[in-house]
């Protein structure tokens, strides 16, 4: 219930003059139903009175007909208004909610996000906000519009007719509506996460079944993995029909409480009538308002029915709405022996500040499970290491080793289990994340390329960067040949970037870092999958476009380590 | 399923951005796929009907509930209307009032229930038809080989099966009632008003027909707008899944104010577009809405100026009756009903139609089925190695397949033997992979055999030929599994750790596995983040050597890797090879090519 009042309160901010209107609107359509339908059976009843006693010339028929009219085109008019308005709002409210989420997202740490799956946020980012509009258009709104509108019917009939009359039907809806919406809250919750659940677990196992085809069927075990697909189907189908269950069950509720109102109100209005306490007519007024207030329950029902729906989402979106801003969790170093052999590189002149620093660094990960001869938990022991301003360094070893974690640590991605790092004489960890990078560019080991023009994936929001800057990182990284074939800056990248080759999506990344022209460089093996001699020239290439930075680079292969002034071998 | 006897493809795309809409367009899209010069368009009415006479009698049963619901409001109007007759009469009512009480409440009882009963076998029907579509595609889909070009791609087909299919829910729930009502009801309450009063029944007979028409024209603008919206909802939704791929990148690179300033943008422009379609939508309810609420109004004043008596006419015999009058007013809403609800469930209906041609156009598609079925064969760990050498010598013969594009490649005999080794070299295109398909049986040759000891490779065999065979690919799709249970994939009970680290060692990867923080439980993303490349093409040979494979075989094990690890992975192929299973790979690395003991190339280009 939390998540939901707390969307509702997300909603209403900025947008609360919209939806006051919109609820007032549906007050009103309300109100004009009943009095279409109330005014429309006591007329019929008066002038049959009329009628009979012979004074039809004397009944004033303009009036009444007049209002029933104008009822009927007022009433669609406000319903119109109504549904424009509470939508619009609804909509603006959900686009807000979106471009948070993907705030938030993108405030958690390096660590986290690497281990985002795109499909399932997305789904998250559009069906689970998707069907929050439930809360705004099909909860809140109905609700309070019907609790205007049964307070004030109430009062008029008892004003018209007799408080009887009135206060039995109010009893029996807010009765029948707060059992109907009671059940669904307690009872839809379940089956709807149960159903949202089994359709992810069907979505991936199919999604594996068609991946996976030629080594389940290799592995002899594709027959079986049909079966327990078709099984989770069978799951899907149950929860959906658990689902729709309690639907139904709101429905009889709500069904129930309407026929229980009109013919409480038939009873009591015509015997009152017959006791001469109200006249037929308006006895009969009573009656046809009373069919008019199942009309609020209608859209009620449709809350109910999309209530489960409503309070997972609500959940899943709320929980993602909690930024996790915090740095990157420290582990609780065990304690192992040094396993770095460590080489600090000659400073020339100490006067210099060095551009990168890193002083007795350790880091330690958890012990993995299973691993026999492990129990080796500390990746980096006692690491230290300056790289002055146009210094180049390769960190070489073995897979493993540490390299890529160095990087993480420089960039600040991960934090130190003890030691410092410093950029110049300030301490990585008291720089904001865009005062980081703005001074570190880094290549992971794997990027992804946004489709687009060359120009939009290139830059990535970084406006200010002049098309001459980005062919000079591009012919550094020896692509110019490549783009200027495709169509230059404006040309498209696919989805994924199919149209270039797995080396000229590593160079394309590479030139997406040089462009950012900053002086310190953390490449992760950044001419993985290139031939020796565009590695050569991809790296000349770097050193001229950036003399001036310092570069790190985890590196597998002699092209880079052999490029670069310094190397450090890590064991 | 339908055998529909068209060859001809309809574009995924298309079909699948045409099927997220909200709102009622028709689908109409013709082909654009390989062959333009056929067009074949799926209306999916043949395959809905099909479909529908799966649970036929649940669904008429739904149908006739609801009907049987819908008409007993014209007796509890008609107690009403005795009510209020009798009490302007000053005379006896039919039922005593208390009876008119309970009677009317019973009545309302059993329309609550029989409505439950209705949905309830909706509900019924539509699980029936939603299981059967997919357990029965899912079915024909999976035998095909994974190299068929006519395949549905696998989003297509998961989406198709997990969101597209439940979409005949709605259609079996809302839709089939409400039609069954519009057919129904209009009818009843037009005869009881021409019974009364042929004004009334003239006025509903006017109304009701002109809310359709009103709504074909509104509907008729809302096509176009909601074909731009849904085109915007579908780039939106590219755009937003591209940012979440790179959202790491987006962190390195500090872009997230821009980010999140280009999506604010995207998104609001959405809003307004969905906006405009809604604005539309809501215009053609309204209308619907406003002709309802003039029937029922026009009704009301007839009837009040007739019981004065300033109308004379209309009536059989004098005007009509009070009886008449309350009557007739409290069935007008009912006229209008089962129309606004068969209006609001139209996008339900558009929905199932879509589904189902998407169905009749998979049926329709030319299909290439793969030997065997991937079946379970016994298989302990104590006879494999005995098994595994029963299967050599392996011999092709003229063996020779045809591409779907009519490209013939010929593949010159050769006999490999337990222990030996085979690099299948040659340019690009010339029929590498497809060698690698057709030993492992997944494609059919058109001539030529493949033999094993002497006895033809053929479907009683195929399974379990496959259960020795080992198969590294290119790329890796670590699922949502561990490591451990990738490495397990099809092994029998009972493999120990022991052999899992050996497995590791022989491809040395056990130092890519030891640095992961949890080791073996380690789940890899999609691509297999936290690994480079190099690592991964590793945790792949990994796979292939636990056990006791008799034959390897691997596509390009070595492209894209850099000198260093592609030479680690030769040598790990070489040192399998070494230790009594056979190796064939498919490669354009020379060096590869020059560690295997033989060696065949294929020239391709015979046409």
């Amino acid at each position: 219930m939390y998540n939901i009042w707390r969307i509702f309160i997300v909603s209403l901010k900025g947008n609360y003059k919209f939806f006051l209107l919109g609820l007032l609107l549906s007050f009103l359509v309300l109100l004009a139903g009943f009095a279409l339908l109330g005014v429309s059976g006591w007329f019929i009843t008066a002038t049959g009175i009329a009628g009979l006693a012979g004074i039809g010339i004397g009944f004033d028929v303009f009036r009444p007909s007049a209002a029933i009219r104008f009822l009927a085109l007022g009433r669609t008019a406000a319903r119109y208004g109504e549904r424009v308005l509470t939508h619009e709002a609804t909509l603006k409210a959900l686009a807000k909610i979106r471009v948070d989420l993907l705030d938030k997202l993108l405030q958690k740490p390096f660590i986290k996000l690497q281990k985002v799956r795109g499909s399932e946020v997305l789904n998250r980012l559009t069906a689970d906000v998707d069907a929050l509009d439930g809360i705004m258009l099909r909860l809140f709104l109905p609700l309070l519009a019907a609790l205007g509108f049964y307070l004030s019917t109430t009062a008029f009939m008892w004003w018209l007719t007799t408080a009887q009359i009135a206060f039995t039907l109010l009893a029996i809806h807010l009765v029948g509506a707060g059992l109907g919406l009671y059940y669904s809250y307690k009872a839809a919750y379940s089956p709807s996460a149960r159903m949202e659940q089994s359709n992810q677990q069907y979505r991936r196992a199919l999604l594996e079944l068609q991946d996976a085809k030629v080594e389940l069927t290799i592995a002899g075990v594709l027959q079986q993995r049909l079966q327990e697909v078709d099984a989770i189907a069978k799951r899907l189908e149950h929860a959906q029909a658990n689902a729709a269950n309690v639907e139904r069950k709101a429905g009889v509720i709500l069904g129930f409480t309407s026929m229980l109102g009109s013919a409480t109100t038939l009873y009591l209005a015509v015997s009152a009538a017959k006791a001469g306490i109200i006249s037929p007519a308006l006895a009969a007024f009573a009656f046809f308002a009373s069919l008019a207030l199942s009309e609020a329950l209608g859209p009620l029902r449709k809350g109910m029915a999309a209530l489960g729906r409503i309070h997972y989402s609500a959940k899943r979106v709320g929980t993602l709405m909690q930024a996790d801003k915090e740095t990157p969790a420290i582990s609780n170093g065990v304690k192992a022996p040094a396993q770095c052999k460590v080489i600090t590189p000659n400073t020339e002149s100490d006067a210099q500040l060095p551009m990168l620093r890193l002083e007795n660094v350790h880091y330690a990960l958890p012990a993995p499970a299973g691993c026999p001869g492990g129990g080796s938990t500390t990746v980096i022991d006692d690491f230290s290491m300056r790289v002055n301003r146009g210094q180049s360094v390769a960190l070489t070893g073995l897979s493993g080793a540490g390299k890529s974690t160095i990087l993480h640590l420089c960039a600040g991605l991960l934090a130190p289990t003890s030691g410092k790092i410093y950029l110049k004489d300030t301490s990585l960890d008291g720089l904001s994340s865009s005062q980081r990078t703005d001074s570190i560019g880094y290549l992971p080991q794997r990027s992804h390329i946004i489709c687009g023009s060359v120009r939009e994936s290139l830059v990535f929001g970084n406006t200010k960067i002049a098309d001459s800057q980005l062919w000079q990182a591009i012919e550094s990284v020896q692509l110019h040949n490549v783009l200027h074939k495709l169509g230059g800056l404006d040309a498209k990248l696919e989805e994924s970037a199919k149209n270039l080759s797995g080396g000229e999506k590593r160079r394309f990344c590479l030139a997406r870092v040089i462009v950012r022209n900053t002086s310190i460089l953390l490449l992760d093996e950044p001419t993985e999958g290139l031939d020796r001699d565009t590695a050569t020239k991809v790296l000349e290439g770097i050193g001229n476009a950036l003399p001036d930075a310092a570069i790190v680079m985890a590196s597998h292969r002699a092209a880079e380590a052999e490029w670069c002034d310094l190397r450090i071998r890590m064991i | 399923m339908a055998e529909l006897q068209n060859n001809s493809s309809t574009t995924q795309d298309a079909r699948h951005k045409h099927q997220k809409k909200t709102n009622s367009t028709k689908t109409n899209i013709t082909n654009v796929g390989n062959r333009p010069n056929e067009t074949q368009v799926y209306t999916g009415k043949k395959m809905l009907a099909q479909l529908e006479s799966i649970a036929k009698k649940s669904i008429q049963i739904a149908g006739a509930f609801s009907v049987a619901s819908a008409l007993l409001w014209l007796f509890q109007a008609a107690i009403v209307a005795d009510q209020f007759a009798a009490l302007i009469h000053s005379k006896p009512s039919l039922l005593p009032l208390l009876w008119a009480f309970i009677v009317f409440l019973a009545l309302g009882a059993a329309r609550s229930l029989l409505d439950f009963q209705s949905s309830g076998f909706a509900q019924q029907a539509g699980e029936r038809v939603v299981a059967h579509i997919r357990k029965e595609v899912l079915a024909g889909e999976i035998c095909r080989s994974p190299y068929d070009s006519q395949a549905p791609t696998t989003a297509a087909l998961t989406s198709l099966l997990a969101e597209k299919a439940a979409m005949l829910h709605p259609y079996l729930l809302a839709y089939k009632p409400a039609h069954m009502r519009a057919m129904v009801m209009p009818l009843a309450i037009l005869c009881c008003a021409f019974a009364f009063s042929w004004v009334v029944g003239v006025i509903l007979l006017i109304a009701g027909p002109l809310i359709p028409l009103f709504m074909a024209l509104v509907g008729y603008a809302a096509q176009a707008t909601s074909e731009k919206q849904l085109k915007e909802v579908a780039s939106l939704n590219t755009m937003l899944l591209e940012r979440l791929r790179a959202l790491t990148d987006i962190k390195v690179l500090g872009a997230r104010e821009s980010t999140i300033d280009a999506f604010e943008r995207d998104a609001q422009s959405l809003q307004r577009r969905t906006m405009a379609v809604l604005r539309v939508a809501f215009l053609s309810s309204t209308v619907l809405e406003l002709f309802a609420a003039l029937g029922v109004a026009m009704t009301a004043v007839y009837v009040g100026f007739a019981l004065l008596g300033e109308l004379n006419f209309g009536a059989y015999g004098g005007p009509p009756s009070v009886f008449a009058g309350i009557f007739l007013l409290l069935l007008a809403p009912d006229f209008f009903q089962p129309l606004r609800d068969l209006a609001t469930a139209w996008h339900d209906r558009a929905n199932a139609l879509a589904v189902a041609g998407e169905l009749e156009e998979m049926a329709a598609r030319a299909k290439q089925t793969m030997l065997g079925n991937g079946a379970h064969v016994p298989h302990t760990l104590e006879n494999a190695k005995e098994a595994s050498r029963n299967w050599f010598p392996l011999t092709v013969q003229n063996l020779c397949y045809e591409t779907p594009a009519a490209k013939v490649i010929r593949y010159p005999d050769f006999t490999v033997h337990s222990s030996g080794s085979l690099a299948i070299t040659g340019p690009s295109g010339s029929g590498k992979s497809t060698l690698l398909a057709l030993l492992a049986g997944f494609m059919r040759p058109q001539a030529g055999t493949i033999s094993l000891n002497g006895t033809l490779l053929q479907e009683s065999n195929v399974d379990d030929w496959r259960r020795n065979l080992r198969w590294v690919p290119q790329h890796l799709h670590f699922q949502e599994i561990s490591l451990r249970e990738l490495l397990l994939v099809g092994q029998p009970e009972g493999v120990s750790d022991y052999q899992l680290w050996r497995a590791l060692q022989q491809a040395h990867a056990k130092q890519v596995v030891r640095h992961l923080p949890e080791g073996l439980e380690s789940r890899l993303g999609e691509t297999g983040t936290g690994v480079s490349g190099g690592e991964a093409r590793r945790l792949l040979l990994a796979r292939a050597a636990v056990g006791t494979p008799a034959v390897i075989l691997a596509d390009e094990p070595t492209a894209d890797l850099d000198e260093q690890t592609a030479q680690e992975i030769r040598q790990s192929l070489v040192s399998l090879a070494t230790q009594g299973c056979c190796v064939i790979v498919a490669t354009h690395d020379a060096a590869m090519a020059s560690m295997m003991a033989q060696s065949i190339r294929l020239e391709g280009e015979h046409v």
